[in-house]
């Protein structure tokens, strides 16, 4: 039940609100294309956010223009509000205009939309306009014939011979005829001027002034004065200006003067008077300045190291705001260049100091200002560098070169060096810039703490090291290894001497023995007669070859005899005379008669060797 | 009478002062007392006393060394733990402690790169003093002619193999060891190392005080002597860069 309640009201409020009376009208009911004609909106009652429908298809000439009226009829209130458009038709055809918003008691209303036929134009409106508008190009035409025959720019240089960075003063000037009436002045273009860089001069108002030349008076007035620094060598030409000028002009009632009628003249030329029905017209036009062209020559090739392309002339210096202070302070080091000529080619020098200075990038104080035909005033950078590490240092002179514009030469000037006394500041913060892996692992430690002993005291006795003890002991090894092989060589000797002797006693030792066998021969004792032969043999051999008792066997005999080059004959003689031997041993009595002949044979084969080993 | 008072009271005093300033021992235990009590500069006074005195120790350079490092003079430290160094190259204390100062240094050289080989030898002969060196030699002389008497008399053909080989690896190992010791001691003697003990020092292009400035030095900077003329002296740092610089800004390890 109470919703339904609500609704109604709500109904009812909004119905309320529509009941504003908002409407669209136009006051013309035939339009032709051309003409002009009113739109209005108005509101019975308050409104605001009055919004305009688009106006696309026509040309608004004005609007909108409000007003507001308030009527009071028989006691009861009622208040009005319009906006109103002048719109002019531009082509034929059905237009709809609207519909417009507004808001009032907080609802949107729309107003309604209005529906607007543009007729054809008749021939006789076609006529007249093209007549309006012939005769304004005309008069346009006219004007600004008076005025580019009456007004002229002309450019000045002070110089149109110039080296790179020197500084030409442009003037453009403007003449006109004096009673021209110019009301306004203004650059509408400027070229791009390529290989300058300009620094215009602030004029302010224009000032006019009256100058005569060759008889004729003109209204002058400097427009345009620029500083032009050359940047690049060769013709440089700065293109033309463009102005746009402003005059006013008398003229004629146009209405007037279009009418033929003879009588009409005689009223026109009555109220042409300029007492009665002249009127001014603004007419704006462009008067172009004539470009110039200028020689720019290249600076001489000798150029200082530190040149940097500043022309003019100028001097420098520099100071430090202290010469003593704590690590961590800031100093301040100042550059100071002043003079004339083209500051913005001055580059600021970099510092050259220790890597235990901080310096941050300079300030730079630019008090220069536009003179009468140059740049002048001083450069100052400040330089802020903070020490990190006591001592005693010097800032290095700075060498500022720059072209002298009077000479024509290069000058340099050394600015003066400055010392800096660095003492510990309170807070010992050694810059620990270069730390690799290993110094960050012993950044937090502590040195170790001092030896309570006295350690041993070298009191300039020598070391062992290089001293002759050190060689003793170092060669004492040496000395008891040649030793040793000393001692080996003279073993060996005694037993090579040893074997010699032997060798040299073995056929008198043999025959010795063989002599003692013939002796057992001739007893008949066999067996002993075999045994000192054999033994004769064997030891003939054993001391001939140097072969130790030992080692004697039959196959070791026969290969040192056959090392020894021994004939093969013999060997085998020997061996035969060996085997007989042995031969003899166990079965003596079938040797009977052979005896004679072993002894014989023993003899010869020990004769033999005798001869074959030397 | 006046006088010869005056005259035997200053022969006792003198000859007091003379006993107690001549037993490094006590001279020793005084410094390292004040040192104690944080009043370095006393100690830094009593250390160089003995020092002067002609008593030298490794022990002594070092607690000098710690007694400049605490008292913030880097330079010095380094000089005197350098040359502590010197006479006890493989105490662990004075590695430690010359490492630590030489983080406090100003300058950080790049050295410039050395052959690996040039380099390893440069560590291990600077890592121990001559003499063990010297003593490593002597027992392998030992052992390589002992090896080479066995080869003589040996009668076994692998004994004797075995033992010449040895024996000439043991000789070899001798002469390094040879000639490390005399690297080591090249070392030791070597007059052309310095320290830079001055806070900062202009490194000049020529002896003259009006030359060009080619860098600068800061305490505690390492540095070698290469040439003097005059009271100047021709410097080359770490990273191969050479100039001259007063002799009063550096002092010889």
């Amino acid at each position: 039940m109470k919703h339904i309640f609500y609704s109604l009201v709500f109904i009812f409020v909004v119905n309320y609100a529509y009941a504003v009376d908002f409407t669209a009208t136009v006051d013309k009911d035939y339009i032709e294309v051309g003409d002009k004609f009113t739109v209005t909106f108005s509101i019975d009652g308050d409104g605001s956010d009055f919004k305009a429908p688009s106006f696309a298809d026509f040309k608004v000439l004005g609007g909108p223009s409000q007003s507001q009226s308030i009527q009071i009829i028989n006691g009861k209130m009622s208040r009005s509000l319009t906006f109103s458009y002048v719109l002019q038709a531009v082509k034929e055809g059905k237009f709809k205009i609207g519909p417009a918003k507004l808001t009032s008691h907080g609802n949107e209303i729309l107003s309604n939309t209005i529906e607007v036929v543009v007729a054809k134009p008749s021939q006789a409106k076609l006529n007249q306009m093209k007549q309006e508008k012939d005769a304004e190009t005309q008069l346009q035409k006219q004007a600004a014939d008076i005025i580019n025959k009456n007004i002229e720019i002309k450019v000045t240089t002070d110089k149109t011979n110039a080296y790179i960075g020197e500084p030409i003063l442009a003037t453009y000037k403007i003449y006109m005829h004096p009673e021209l009436a110019v009301t306004q002045i203004g650059i509408k273009k400027s070229p791009q001027l390529n290989g300058f860089w300009t620094q215009d001069f602030d004029l302010g108002q224009i000032q006019y002034k009256f100058e005569t030349i060759n008889g004729k008076t003109y209204r002058t007035a400097v427009v345009k004065k620029a500083i032009l620094f050359p940047q690049q060598s060769g013709k440089l030409s700065v293109d033309s200006y463009e102005f746009n000028v402003s005059v006013r002009l008398q003229v004629q009632d146009q209405k007037q003067k279009r009418s033929r009628d003879p009588f009409a003249d005689f009223f026109d030329n009555f109220f042409n008077d300029p007492f009665f029905n002249t009127s001014y017209r603004e007419f704006q036009t462009t008067v172009v300045s004539p470009s110039i062209s200028i020689n720019v020559k290249d600076l001489p090739k000798n150029a200082p190291a530190s040149f940097t392309g500043a022309v003019g002339s100028f001097s420098a210096n520099s100071w430090v705001d202290r010469n003593k202070a704590k690590t961590g302070e800031a100093i301040t080091y100042r550059l100071k260049i002043s003079g004339k000529g083209n500051f913005q080619l001055i580059q600021p020098p970099k510092l050259d100091l220790p890597p235990s200075f901080e310096v941050y990038d300079p300030k730079i104080v630019n008090n220069t200002k536009l003179g009468d035909n140059n740049v002048g005033g001083d450069l100052i950078f400040e330089y802020i560098i903070i020490p990190q590490t006591p001592g005693t240092y010097k800032i290095p002179p700075i060498d500022f070169s720059y072209f002298d514009i009077n000479s024509k030469q290069y000058k340099t000037i050394t600015t003066a060096e400055q010392s800096l006394e660095i003492t510990q500041g309170t807070t010992a913060n050694y810059s620990v810039n270069g730390t690799n892996k290993e110094d960050v692992k012993l950044l937090n430690q502590d040195i170790q703490y001092i030896k309570t002993s006295i350690g041993k005291i070298e009191n300039g006795k020598a070391n062992f090291f290089p001293s002759i003890w050190f060689y003793i002991l170092l060669l004492l090894p040496l000395f008891a290894w040649l030793a040793a092989i000393y001692f080996k060589n003279e073993k060996q000797q005694l037993i090579n001497n040893q074997n010699e002797l032997r060798r040299r006693q073995a056929r008198k030792i043999a025959e010795k023995q063989l002599k003692e066998a013939e002796k057992y021969l001739q007893l008949h004792d066999l067996q002993k007669f075999i045994e000192e032969v054999s033994k004769a043999i064997w030891g003939f051999a054993a001391n001939k070859l140097s072969i130790p008792i030992a080692n004697l066997t039959r196959e070791n005999i026969e290969s040192i005899m056959k090392n020894k080059n021994v004939q093969d004959q013999l060997i085998t003689e020997l061996i035969k005379v060996l085997d007989e031997c042995e031969y003899a041993r166990f079965a003596p009595s079938q040797l009977d008669g052979n005896l004679q002949s072993i002894y014989q044979k023993a003899i010869d084969v020990i004769t033999h060797l005798e001869e074959e080993i030397k | 009478m006046k006088k010869t008072a005056i005259f035997i009271f200053f022969i006792i005093f003198s000859n007091s002062f003379l006993f107690a300033e001549t037993n490094p021992h006590q001279i020793f235990n005084e410094a390292n007392a004040y040192y104690s009590q944080k009043d370095y500069t006393k100690a830094i006074e009593k250390y160089e006393q003995l020092i002067k005195q002609g008593n030298i120790s490794a022990n002594i350079y070092y607690n000098l060394a710690n007694a400049y490092y605490r008292n913030n003079n880097i330079g010095k430290a380094i000089l005197y733990y350098n040359k502590a160094k010197r006479l006890n190259p493989n105490d662990d204390d004075i590695n430690l402690n010359l490492q630590l100062a030489k983080l406090k240094t100003v300058d950080r050289i790049q050295p410039l790169p050395k052959f690996f080989l040039s380099k390893w030898i440069e560590d291990i002969s600077k890592s121990q003093s001559p003499e063990t060196f010297a003593i490593f030699a002597i027992i392998f002389s030992f052992i390589g002619f002992g090896l080479l008497t066995i080869y003589i008399y040996a009668r076994k053909s692998s004994t004797k193999k075995l033992s010449f080989f040895t024996g000439i690896a043991s000789l070899i190992i001798m002469i390094a060891f040879v000639l490390l010791a005399f690297q080591s001691n090249s070392y030791r003697t070597s007059d052309k190392e310095g320290v830079i003990i001055s806070a900062s020092a202009y490194i000049k292009s020529s002896p003259d005080q009006t030359a060009t400035d080619l860098f600068i030095l800061h305490e505690g900077t390492e540095i070698e002597v290469l040439d003097k003329v005059a009271n100047w002296s021709k410097i080359r740092i770490a990273n191969g860069s050479q100039g001259w610089v007063e002799d009063n800004k550096f002092e010889k390890i």
